[in-house]
């Protein structure tokens, strides 16, 4: 029963892995427009449909805005769009 | 087995990222999208995905040893917590490695706005636990981990 818990919370998270990766593809194919419009913001978009469900140049805005209309974190991939002219060298 | 790596150029360079869900007690357990970094020992999980996670860094302890870490220009508290971290390999088929993940918060009261942009990073120690072997070509676009 234990293993059969196992495999299925697995299965879930290989599938929530799954879409979370499609809409890193879908980020990444249109990161360029997005960084026209979305320069030092973080989006929040949505893992089924790819539409951006809020935007905010503050993490702590974007999750009330997320609570305020009432949309679950787990189905939002969020990504962010650094400030233009300001690299990371990690 | 290998694991596919998503090759990402935020800075007109191309660099490797992973997507890795954790698993521990009380925390989130959501994707989230990571630099594989061997310029860093340890896994880490950075400020906007700790938010992200929901992780209780109240709870949490200082690490023992390098307690102030120096990331992208910013200064961080050292954390500790233990768990799995679970990767997706080619087959869709998980794969979690056991080891303790550094939390990586801010010891500026004010966090400086640009601290939220950086990535959490897979390390070394994710490599050497995992016993992977990391393959990264960016003039041929191509990058996995592999065992």
């Amino acid at each position: 029963m234990e293993k059969a818990n196992v495999r299925a919370t697995e299965k879930e998270a290989a599938e929530l892995l799954l879409k979370f990766e499609e809409s890193e593809k879908w980020f990444s194919e249109h990161y360029e427009e997005l960084r026209e419009s979305y320069a030092n913001k973080m989006l929040a978009i949505n893992i089924e449909d790819k539409k951006i469900v809020s935007a905010s140049s503050e993490i702590e805005e974007l999750f009330r805005d997320l609570n305020s209309k009432n949309v679950d974190v787990n189905s939002v991939y969020i990504a962010t769009i650094p400030p233009k002219g300001i690299a990371f060298i990690l | 087995m290998k694991i596919p790596l998503r090759l990402r150029s935020p800075f007109g360079q191309l660099m490797p990222f992973a997507f890795i869900t954790i698993r521990t007690p009380r925390v989130r357990p959501i994707p989230i999208d990571v630099l594989v970094d061997t310029g860093s020992p340890w896994i880490a999980i950075t400020p906007r995905d700790i938010l992200r996670l929901n992780i209780p860094v109240k709870h949490l302890k200082k690490a023992a040893k390098h307690v102030t870490v120096s990331l992208g220009g910013f200064r961080f508290w050292r954390y500790e917590m233990g768990g799995t971290v679970y990767v997706k390999d080619e087959n869709g088929k998980t794969i979690g490695v056991k080891l303790p993940i550094s939390v990586l918060y801010p010891t500026a009261k004010k966090w400086p706005r640009a601290i939220k942009h950086i990535w959490s990073i897979l390390g070394n120690d994710y490599l050497t636990v995992g016993k992977f072997h990391l393959h990264f070509s960016p003039s041929e676009q191509i990058a996995y981990l592999e065992k």
